[in-house]
């Protein structure tokens, strides 16, 4: 396995609306996304997740349905689902993200730059 | 509502994470695992409900009722604490409204801060506060310094109205008066220059006097009422809450400046009753509106003497408390309010210490919940509410208590006053504010510490059980010699005042004050005119002197010690003044003043029956006016002009005149029917009741006002009321102080003792004898006395010397006083250490031992 990185402070809302753009999904399986895309590398504290997605609902960013996955009638899970402010937001961050990467890959590697 | 959902909330995220839980145990095939991966569940929880938003109010709430119910759970420290804390908040509550009341508070008149005082000063030497109603007009008619000028005298008015009655205290003004206070009318019209001018015979009353004694009658103006028997007319009510140009005391009338003869007869009526404006008399209070953008500096600068060739200078101060403010109580009060603030910080002290020693029992629990994952700032905050919990309580305690000390107090200090300079202090806004204010900074003196410290336990340790450590033992020493060196400062400054107290008591008065009553009466307010009240006070001596059980009467202007005084010009033939001369006082008096007081009478007559006015004219002087005037010779025989020719026919013993801290002055006493005065007070010298005096008294006329009556002696104690106070609250207040450091000795020691059983065991087990170990606890304690003495002396003897113009025949730095006060604090501790100490020697070594 790996040696897991830290997520960076303030990308685990980012990365949580982006997983929830494919589709409505709960807590379990956002976690195991984020780590499975990632190839274990990126580790999502549980303790973290949970207080995230409740702030995400609370700014509204996120809607959230109680329901049981398809078959399996006998349990029901909380699904979040994107909103459209939450789209918006996505968009927000996702490019405030770029021009940061963008900035400190200048700095790192300037001769790449050319 | 938010309740419902809070719970439908909580469930859901209850069932959230248990979903969680158990896909991830399905994944891992293991519930271990599972549970590891998710992490601390209760703490996950706590975190997401942070999110929720509401969870402030929602987690205040939850502290509060967990506050309440750990300090139900021990009701003997929340007594303690809310009870220790209420005594401190009350008395500070207290001390801070009379502040408000005496140095604070604001006459009730519009831009209250441009109204000024005048006085005169000669050589830098204060000469005159009062002016003649010349020189206050020509200040009044600078327009370019001052917004008005108002000149008034206060006076006692005999009010008639509907058939009753009453006493009451009054005013004669300027015609600048209202104008220069911005003061309106409620309704009818105030007095104006014209009425002044006039002579008109109008009065203005309160709003409160209309409202009570003429219940809010709007008929009341044009109103036809006696005063002193003499017909007026009410022209209007001033506006509400005014009480004339003084903060302290009630004067409910306003009357015109030239109608002062029907109020204040004999010397001041007499001649052609123009005195009233003539330059030569000075007798008017001063206050001053300055102008917008003018300053005092200013004003003083431009302000010239009458009289050109005159060499006085004028000082122009702050009058935004009105024109006499009373300053007998300011000084003391701040006094007091500096020793109440110490108790409140030494209260304090005691009460992080009872926290600390609270936090020590309770580690384990804080170690407990922080292993749990509760953050220290939610254990912080926790204590925190505890914390306010008790000082709210104690702040509500206070202001019950302070409300009950305000009124003692209050009673206690107008027993000797008249409505027209009494007291008034209470809990207003200001008051209220500053006791919630005074309530949160206790909660955050006596809290922050222990919270901080409890906070940080060491987990591990707590966890298991380990009691080696002390926890905050090392804070708590340091409070306590914290408090011992505050309590010294307060118990020191009580002894000095207590000492000032007795050596006043005891001072050589140069009379005898026992069994003489005082009475006032004044034929004049009754309409009679100044020959008529010569002849009923004759008639009234005459009859008292046939009166079995009156060994003496007589009649004087100046009742010793009353704080009153009479000067006027005089001149000793062969006597060059010298500025080392001290003032000269007069009193004028009938024949039998020195037999009433047992004055004694050195050499020569006291005065007589052939001292009236058309005989020649004399003066009886005491020894101090031998020694400066006359050099030491016999003074009998010889002349003075005071003001007119006098032949000097008695010497009599120096005695205090008008105040019992003065040194004693050179007097001149002179024969009352040879001098234009009024306003006498009747001194008897007698084993009756004032009952029986005063039937002697109607039995010559049944209409006479008599008021003020008392006895001679309690004139006095009443002079030394701030004294008193002083004395008996300082008192108080030390003993409180050192009462709180005994319990905080008493915890420290008691603590060391079961914090150290064991050690004591193995001592006793390896032969230590019971003395030992008692000594080894004395030690402890005497370090910690020893400690806040020697810390405390130096701030005490820093401290009192803000006192030095309070005290009497005390030093500031009194050996004797300061020894005391050490001995006490010896004694206190020994005392707060003995309970403790004979625990630890009677502990058995096995149990020791075994003792965890």
């Amino acid at each position: 396995m790996p040696d897991r990185i830290e997520l960076l402070q303030g990308t685990l809302d980012m990365l949580i609306l982006r997983t929830l753009l494919l589709g409505p999904a709960h807590g379990h399986e956002i976690a195991k996304h984020i780590q499975r895309t990632t190839a274990d590398l990126l580790q999502v504290e549980h303790g973290s997740l949970y207080p995230a997605l409740h702030r995400l609902e609370r700014k509204a960013w996120l809607a959230a349905k109680w329901k049981a996955p398809g078959k399996e009638l006998k349990r029901e899970f909380k699904y979040y689902q994107l909103t459209a402010a939450g789209r918006k937001q996505l968009l927000a961050e996702e490019s405030k993200w770029k021009q940061m990467t963008g900035a400190i890959a200048r700095v790192m590697w300037p001769a790449e730059e050319g | 509502m938010r309740l419902w959902r809070r719970k439908v909330r909580e469930e859901e995220l209850e069932r959230e994470l248990r979903s969680h839980l158990e896909l991830e145990s399905e994944e891992q095939q293991d519930d271990h695992t599972a549970a590891r991966a998710l992490g601390n569940l209760a703490l996950i929880k706590e975190q997401v409900r942070d999110q929720w938003g509401f969870s402030w109010l929602d987690a205040l709430g939850r502290d509060l009722r967990y506050a309440l119910r750990s300090l139900r759970g021990s009701p003997v420290f929340a007594l303690v604490a809310v009870a220790s804390l209420g005594l401190g908040i009350g008395a500070n509550t207290a001390m801070f409204s009379f502040v408000n009341a005496l140095l604070l508070k604001r006459l009730p008149v519009p831009e209250s801060s441009r109204l000024v005082t005048v006085a005169e000063y000669e050589d830098g030497k204060l000469t005159n506060t009062v002016f003649s109603l010349p020189f206050l007009s020509q200040l009044g008619q600078n327009s370019r310094l001052f917004d008005g000028v108002l000149g008034r005298y206060p006076v006692r008015v005999n009010l008639t109205a509907n058939g009753v009655a009453e006493p009451l205290n009054g005013e004669v003004v300027t015609g600048d008066y209202f104008k220069t206070l911005r003061v309106g009318p409620a309704i009818g019209r105030l007095l104006t220059q014209q009425d002044i001018d006039d002579g008109a015979p109008v009065c203005v009353i309160s709003y409160a006097m209309w409202q009570g004694r003429f219940r809010g009658d709007p008929g009341v103006v044009g109103m036809k009422v006696l005063l002193n028997a003499r017909p007026y007319t009410v022209a209007g009510v001033t506006q509400k809450g005014f009480f004339g140009p003084q903060l302290q005391g009630r004067i409910d009338m306003q009357l015109p400046l030239s109608r002062m003869g029907d109020f204040m007869g004999g010397f001041f009526s007499s001649g052609d009753g123009t005195m009233w404006k003539s330059k030569g008399f000075r007798w008017l209070e001063p206050l001053a509106r300055l102008k917008p953008g003018v300053t005092s500096v200013q004003a003083q600068t431009m302000i010239k003497p009458i009289k050109p060739a005159s060499k006085a200078t004028y000082r122009v101060a702050d009058g935004s408390q009105g024109a006499n403010a009373d300053s007998t109580y300011a000084k003391p009060v701040t006094v007091l309010m500096g020793i109440v603030a110490l108790v409140l910080l030494i209260a304090c002290a005691n009460l992080a210490s009872l926290l600390l020693a609270r936090a020590t029992a309770r580690a384990r629990e804080f170690a407990v919940r922080l292993s749990l994952g509760a953050s220290r700032w939610r254990l912080v905050r926790q204590l925190m509410v505890e914390s306010l919990v008790i000082a709210c309580c104690g702040g509500l305690t206070g202001l019950g208590l302070a409300l009950w000390i305000i009124d003692t107090l209050l009673a206690f200090l107008n027993a000797g006053r008249s409505t027209g300079d009494s007291l008034h202090a209470g809990l207003d806004p200001t008051v209220i504010g500053f006791a919630v204010l005074l309530s949160m900074l206790t909660a955050l003196l006596f809290g922050l510490a222990p919270a901080w410290q409890s906070a940080r336990p060491d987990v591990v340790m707590e966890l298991k059980g380990s009691t080696a450590k002390a926890g905050g033992f090392g804070m708590r020493r340091f409070l306590i010699v914290f408090q011992i060196a505050l309590s010294l400062m307060i118990l020191f400054a009580a002894g000095l005042l207590t000492r000032t107290l007795s050596a006043l008591k005891t001072i050589d008065l140069g009379f005898d004050p026992a069994r003489v009553i005082t009475l006032k009466i004044d034929p004049t307010m009754n309409g009679h005119t100044p020959e008529q009240a010569d002849q009923i006070f004759d008639r009234i001596l005459g009859r008292l002197r046939a009166q079995p059980g009156v060994a003496a009467a007589s009649l004087a202007v100046i009742t010793p010690l009353e704080g009153g005084m009479i000067s006027l010009s005089f001149e000793v033939p062969g006597h060059v003044r010298k500025s080392s001369d001290v003032q000269t006082n007069f009193n004028m008096v009938s024949p039998g003043y020195f037999k009433t007081l047992k004055q004694p009478l050195l050499s020569g007559r006291d005065f007589g029956e052939r001292d009236v006015k058309k005989g020649p004219g004399v003066a009886i002087v005491n020894q101090l006016f031998v020694d400066q005037y006359l050099a030491g010779q016999n003074p009998i025989g010889r002349h003075i002009k005071a003001p007119g020719d006098v032949e000097i026919v008695g010497l009599v013993g120096n005695a205090r005149y008008q105040d019992l801290r003065e040194k004693l002055w050179p007097l001149i006493y002179l024969p009352a029917k040879q001098t234009e005065s009024s306003g006498y007070t009747l001194m008897v010298r007698t084993g009756l009741e004032p009952r029986a005096i005063m039937r002697v008294i109607r039995a010559v006329d049944a209409k006479l006002p008599i008021y003020d009556v008392r006895e001679l002696q309690d004139q006095i104690d009443e002079g030394l009321s701030s004294e008193r106070i002083l004395s008996f609250l300082s008192t108080l207040f030390s003993a409180l102080a050192t009462l709180l450091c005994s319990m905080g000795i008493y915890g420290l020691i008691a603590y060391s003792v079961s914090r150290r059983t064991r050690e004591i065991g193995v001592r006793f087990a390896i032969g230590a004898r019971k003395m030992d170990v008692a000594k080894l606890f004395l030690r402890e304690s005497m370090m910690l006395v020893l400690a806040g003495i020697l810390v405390g002396i130096p701030l005490a003897l820093v401290c009192t010397r803000v006192l030095k113009s309070l005290l009497y025949g005390v030093a500031p730095s009194d050996p004797f006083t300061l020894a005391w006060t050490i001995a006490i604090f010896v004694a206190a501790g020994l005392a707060a250490s003995l309970l403790p100490v004979l625990k630890a020697a009677r502990i058995e070594p096995l149990e020791a031992l075994r003792y965890e």
